[in-house]
């Protein structure tokens, strides 16, 4: 291996550079005077309230569903079995509008289960907080699946049969083996899906619309901003930087200490 | 309280059928060449592996039964294992790992396997021995009705096997519940086992104390085992003819026997031996391999035979490889039996 190779180390110093050149411009932008009184404007509170919620319900939907479907995928063997799991991490990869139109389909006023849930139970679902944590939880849930799927299968079994030999039975096998076993993938895909949950815009603005203090989370926020007031868009941008600076690092120090 | 096993399990290409009964406190080992279904045997018993048709009672209770649909869980069966890879829980110490296991206080086990010192260790911080010692702690904490072991000495080294074989076999004494061992080294069935099953493809081809299985072996693989020579004949009165050679035995025998005759039995000589031995062939030498203080001396002739000689027997013969040599057996230390 040549350890001088001039070519390569241009190119990877243009990628870095292309990767980080929008974040320092966005950082030299921030209007520092400025910060503590947009941060303290009604609308910067408000959506950051709304997103935290938002992101923190879809991410406890994500966890509650996410877990014993990944649970599934890992070890029990069925037809359709890869079939279902392509499908289940598809919004990964989905552009997220796509996701918000399919959302839409499914629980909007006319969808194949919103048009039953109105009629039935009288519940709309479309353009309220509800439809914002479903636009989240569907994007980012995939996130945690993955992550979670990965720990359960690459943990072997013969730690939960020894488990079941020493007459411990199957729910207290799986918290008090399985769980913290797997924890640092929970972990990892907890934060991954929170991230996501956090940053989620076409879905949303889709499905849930961008209604001031209802559904209206950070990133619309921004968007919005950018034409009224640009420096406050820069703060709210820079506070989500942060926040993903933090999970990011958070993960590493977790894998770490491993 | 005893264990009684009788099941059948089939797998695509491979199937084993096997029964037999351990009392309280009578360890058993299971011996086999490799792939002949000995882990499988004792996972079909904790339930582990998905078992056709049987019954297994452990003590008073039936845990399997396919003619009455019983069939309790892993953790419902008081089934006690000890895994080849011992799976102590990682992020659990070794007191908490029997602890988790223990009904009642898990102390007891702790000081008895004499793992006080190393109780707030993890497993990764243990030697082979000690995780062994840790998961047999783990293992019986759990106040099992039937412990089983599988392969426990195989991942130690020789040197630390010698040392934990006694320990265990000292352990093993003490447990009072019907104690199944799965091993492929005959030393640890000598040792630590009251008596042996021998499975081979899939079922069991020898049952009884290790003496009686290495005195009358009736496969290849169990007269490896047990150092023998064995072979297949056909009895006809005082004689057995063993691919078309005659050979005279002790007791009158008749049809399909087996016959099995010591390495120490057999004499080898330079000249054609005068005298009593009736049973004298020609060979050629074709192996020497030290055998403890002896050698084992491979002789192919009208019968193939390994003999064991003194090496001062072996320097006066001029033992050496291609060496012609006279082979007699006396016809009283041929062992035969029915086939």
């Amino acid at each position: 291996m040549n350890r001088r190779s001039p070519l390569v180390w241009a190119v990877a110093w243009v990628g870095i550079s292309f990767l980080a050149l929008p974040l320092v411009a966005l950082v030299a932008r921030v209007p520092w005077a400025r910060l503590a009184e947009i941060l303290a404007s009604s609308a910067a509170r408000s959506a950051l309230w709304v997103s935290l919620q938002v992101s923190v319900t879809a991410l406890v939907v994500s966890v509650v569903l996410g877990t014993p479907l990944a649970w599934v995928f890992a070890r029990r063997d069925f037809r359709g079995r890869s079939l279902l799991r392509t499908l289940a991490l598809l919004p990964m990869v989905l552009p997220p509008v796509v996701a918000g139109v399919a959302l839409l389909l499914a629980f909007g006023r006319r969808g194949i289960l919103g048009q039953h849930l109105e009629a039935l139970a009288g519940v709309i679902i479309p353009f309220t907080r509800t439809a914002a944590v479903l636009a989240a939880g569907f994007v980012a849930m995939p996130f945690f699946v993955s992550s979670a799927e990965a720990g359960f299968a690459s943990l072997a079994r013969g730690y939960e049969e020894a488990a079941a030999t020493l007459g411990v039975g199957r729910w207290r096998r799986f918290r008090r083996v399985v769980l913290p076993m797997v924890a640092p993938n929970l972990a990892a895909g907890a934060a991954m899906a929170w991230a996501r949950a956090l940053g989620e815009f076409g879905a949303t603005i889709t499905f849930a619309g961008n209604v001031p203090g209802v559904t209206q989370t950070m990133p619309l926020a921004v968007y919005l901003q950018l034409e009224q007031d640009p420096e406050a868009a820069f703060v709210l941008a820079v506070v989500l930087l942060a926040i993903s600076v933090m999970v990011l690092a958070g993960a590493r120090a977790f894998g770490r200490s491993r | 309280m005893s264990l009684s096993v009788d099941v059948a399990v089939r797998r695509p290409g491979f199937d084993l059928e096997a029964t037999f009964e351990v009392a309280s406190g009578q360890v058993v080992a299971v011996a086999g060449p490799n792939g002949a279904g000995k882990t499988t045997l004792l996972r079909a018993i904790t339930g582990l592996e998905r078992v056709e048709r049987g019954r297994v009672v452990v003590g008073d209770i039936t845990v399997f039964d396919s003619s009455a649909g019983i069939d309790l869980e892993t953790e419902r069966r008081g089934v006690g294992m000890v895994f080849q890879g011992y799976w102590l829980f990682p992020h659990m110490t070794v007191a908490e790992n029997v602890a988790f296991a223990a009904r009642g206080p898990a102390d007891r086990w702790i000081e008895g396997l004499g793992l006080g010192d190393l109780a707030d260790r993890y497993p990764s911080e243990l030697s082979g021995g000690e995780a062994q010692r840790a998961a047999l702690a783990r293992a019986l904490a759990a106040a099992p009705r039937a412990l089983l072991l599988d392969e426990p000495l195989a991942a130690l080294d020789v040197e630390t096997r010698r040392q934990v074989r006694s320990e265990l076999a000292r352990h093993l004494a003490a447990v009072d519940v019907p104690v199944v061992l799965v091993t492929h080294d005959p030393l640890d069935a000598a040792l630590l086992a009251d008596w042996m099953l021998i499975l081979e493809n899939g079922r069991v081809t020898h049952s009884g104390t290790l003496t009686e299985v290495t005195r009358r072996p009736r496969t290849p693989w169990a007269a490896r085992l047990a150092g023998v020579n064995l072979y297949r004949g056909e009895g006809i009165g005082k004689g057995i003819v063993i691919e078309g050679v005659m050979l005279a035995v002790p007791e009158p025998v008749d049809g399909p026997a087996l016959a099995a005759i010591a390495p120490s039995a057999v004499a080898l000589h330079e000249e054609r031996p005068a005298g009593s031995p009736r049973n004298v062939w020609r060979g050629e030498v074709v192996g020497i391999e030290p055998a403890g203080s002896r050698l084992r001396v491979s002789v192919r002739g009208d019968l193939d035979i390994v003999a064991e000689v003194t090496t001062e027997a072996a320097e006066t013969l001029r033992l050496r490889e291609s060496a012609e040599v006279w082979v007699a057996v006396k016809a009283s230390e041929i062992e035969t039996y029915p086939a």
